[in-house]
């Protein structure tokens, strides 16, 4: 009788909760006239870029008592297969953030607003996410591939910031002759692996060629003809020697443990990774600085693409009006300035400036400031095409996992992929 | 009889749900199959049969179908005699013997992705040490670390299946066999294997064929990789269906892929409801 009972309570309680969730989503249109909810999403991962945007949004609704911003996130993993989808069943949130990689599929069909004549242009330079010469995205930060490092062993061990390649292959040396691990690896996420080779091709490679991997994929270029990729598998499968092994068994967050905890003295990736690290607790002073290519110190600056992740507004949305108000908002000078004083990242408003004081990326904030650095066109696109992505990724995987000593095998596989998937 | 028709209303739910998720999208995206849908675009053109000509020149299938295979038949094979051997030990009594029930059952209720991410974090913090390389991280054992992960959230069903049918088996049966001096090995292989025979069609049907789809746990655990080594047929689909933006190729091989399961389903159903034994 008792268990009766409690089945029945159990019943009645879940019937209830289902009744009130369907009663709160579906109340929502009708109540109170004037009120517009945004949907927003994105794939901010780090805490302290969660923050961040969480108060913005939260300044935003402030001053528009009208609008309600209702924030979805979900790892980058996730994100592209997800809004896709969206747009394939005509669900599309109002307001979400775009790569350039995307920009020119989704703007062919449709799926984004054209924000050319809003006042949102006049933020920027000229360095928006444009397509067909119509400004579809709103970028905020740029992103740079950089090397973060752990300042307390640099100065345990003793060693500068290395400007060229061979005081970087010493640095790594003197480190895991002190018994560190030089270079934490976490490749188990796949685009850790990406990362890590774009923080070679992009400076070494794509610097002087935009059209680099277009012409890889054309097959205009074959891996195997160029000394330039040659060059960047030798430098790559030469530094698999200073990580810690294991690399497709570490995930990113241990890697950043292993910065964060001392174990490991650098991982090479993006300028997130300082905020990734911050999140994880400790107290910990990293830097970061610009892994050298080549042996001649001026070949090591700051490459950058003019527009980064970018806020854009679904073509599709009812509520266009409030959407624009909202992507104007988060791209103001003042938006600007809170996200770098916050040490958030590189930003590409208008007259934006770095703060004084040192911040994780200071030293590549400088860099910029001073010069060294190279801000490609807004069409710049760091990444293959997805099927190309995956087959790069796949090879160079194999690369990693015998040894990274094989540099004509990667090279000759990467031909083979990309002949393959380009004939089809 | 009279009752049939009353009992059909219960299945009404079910059937409605199964037709709105599974039935009716299912017939609606056939055509995609054969088209060059790119699995956005608003538009698309049909290529006829040319889907299905590239599958038979794919050479990353190949790679696809024996990852599919190794995993299947390590599953299928371990769930079988590790569920049978925990269900004839908890058909026993003895203290303790529901918390143990209780502890084989429990990961059932949670998803492939939260199984994933545990044993993920379990693999990386403590499977590393104690072997001293992650089982996930290299392909030579990740299909091992599936395996793991796939019995540990999957062997419940089958305990219970096993279980249940044990308990059909009369005791007298095995009371009569131990007068003879049958011993404890030859009253499992001359009463118990034959007469579980209906619970054998069932578990290595479901688990061969559920293993064959098996999706979930390795895209959480590696996506696929490292380097194509854990990709299997599932990941395959999925990963041209969404990501290579190849949906009418990806639709093609679902279909052929879908067609192979059934007539594996039917025919295993077939030959082991041959050879079950009437009690």
């Amino acid at each position: 009788m008792k268990k009766t009972l409690l089945c029945a309570m159990v019943t009645v309680s879940l019937a209830a909760a289902m009744m009130t969730g369907c009663g709160s989503s579906g109340g929502e249109a009708g109540s109170e006239a004037g009120q517009v909810t945004l949907q927003f999403m994105n794939h901010t991962g780090e805490d302290r870029t969660i923050k961040y945007e969480d108060e913005l949004i939260a300044e935003f609704e402030a001053a528009n008592p009208d609008i309600k911003i209702e924030v979805q996130r979900m790892s980058m993993d996730d994100y592209t297969q997800t809004i896709q989808t969206k747009f394939a069943s005509d669900d599309a949130p109002d307001v979400f953030v775009i790569e350039q990689s995307n920009l020119e599929l989704y703007a062919k069909n449709d799926y984004l607003l054209d924000l050319s004549d809003t006042d949102i242009v006049n933020h920027y330079d000229g360095n928006m996410l444009a397509y067909d010469g119509k400004m579809y995205g709103a970028p905020l930060g740029v992103n740079a591939y950089v090397v973060t490092y752990n300042k307390s062993i640099f100065d345990k061990v003793g060693v500068e910031i290395p400007e060229t390649l061979d005081e970087f292959y010493a640095a790594c040396d003197a480190i895991q002759a002190a018994g560190y691990t030089p270079l934490a690896a976490g490749y188990q996420d796949s685009w850790v692996l990406m990362a890590d080779t774009q923080a070679e091709y992009v400076t070494s490679i794509m610097k002087d060629d935009l059209d680099a991997l277009k012409k890889l994929e054309s097959r205009e270029v074959r891996f195997a003809d160029s000394a330039d990729w040659r060059a960047v598998f030798e430098r790559f499968g030469r530094r698999l020697a200073y990580t810690q092994g294991d690399q497709f068994g570490t995930d990113w967050n241990t890697a950043c443990t292993m910065l964060a905890n001392a174990e490991a003295a650098m991982v090479i990736s993006g300028d997130w990774t300082a905020n990734n690290v911050a999140d994880m607790g400790e107290e910990v002073e990293l830097g970061a600085f610009v892994l050298p290519v080549s042996n001649n110190a001026d070949d090591t600056v700051v490459v950058y693409p003019g527009a980064g992740q970018s806020y854009a507004v679904s073509a599709a949305s009812t509520k266009q009006e409030a959407a624009i108000k909202f992507v104007d908002f988060l791209t103001t000078k003042e938006a600007g300035e809170k996200y770098v004083s916050e040490g958030i990242g590189i930003c590409v408003i208008k007259d934006v400036e770095a703060p004084e004081g040192a911040t994780t990326l200071g030293d590549v904030v400088n860099m910029i400031s001073s010069g060294k650095a190279r801000a490609l066109s807004a069409e710049a696109d760091f990444n293959f095409k997805e099927e190309y992505r995956a087959a790069f990724q796949n090879v160079v995987s194999q690369f990693v996992l015998d040894g990274g000593t094989d540099v004509d095998k990667v090279l000759a596989d990467l031909d083979s992929e990309f002949d393959r998937i380009a004939g089809n | 009889m009279k009752n049939a028709k009353g009992y059909f209303w219960f299945l009404v739910p079910s059937i409605v749900l199964f037709a709105f998720t599974v039935a009716v999208p299912f017939v609606s995206g056939l055509n995609i199959a054969f088209t060059d849908w790119d699995g956005i675009s608003k538009e698309y053109h049909y290529v006829f049969l040319d889907n299905f000509i590239r599958m038979f020149q794919d050479s990353n299938i190949v790679q696809a179908i024996k990852v599919t295979l190794l995993f299947a038949i390590g599953y299928t094979a371990l769930n079988n005699i590790l569920s049978l051997f925990l269900a004839i030990l908890l058909g026993d009594k003895f203290r303790g013997v529901g918390i143990l029930k209780t502890i084989f059952f429990v990961p059932m209720a949670l998803s492939a992705v939260l199984a994933a991410f545990v044993w993920g974090f379990i693999d990386r913090k403590i499977l590393s040490g104690i072997l001293g390389k992650s089982l996930l991280g290299s392909p030579s054992t990740v299909i091992i670390g599936i395996i793991i992960i796939a019995l540990w959230s999957g062997i419940g069903s089958n305990i219970m299946i096993y279980m249940a049918g044990l308990s059909n088996i009369p005791q007298d049966y095995y009371e009569a066999a131990q007068i003879d001096g049958a011993n404890a090995w030859k009253r499992f292989q001359y009463i118990t294997l034959p007469l579980l025979g209906p619970s054998f069609t069932t578990c290595i049907t479901l688990t061969l064929t559920s293993a064959l789809r098996e999706f979930g746990i390795t895209m959480s655990a590696t996506g696929g990789g490292p380097a194509r080594s854990s990709e299997m047929i599932s990941i395959f689909i999925y990963n041209n269906l969404f990501s290579y933006q190849k949906a009418g190729y990806g639709q093609a091989v679902a279909l052929v892929f879908m067609i192979i399961l059934m007539v594996l389903g039917i025919g295993l159903t077939r030959f082991f409801r041959s050879k079950e034994v009437e009690m």
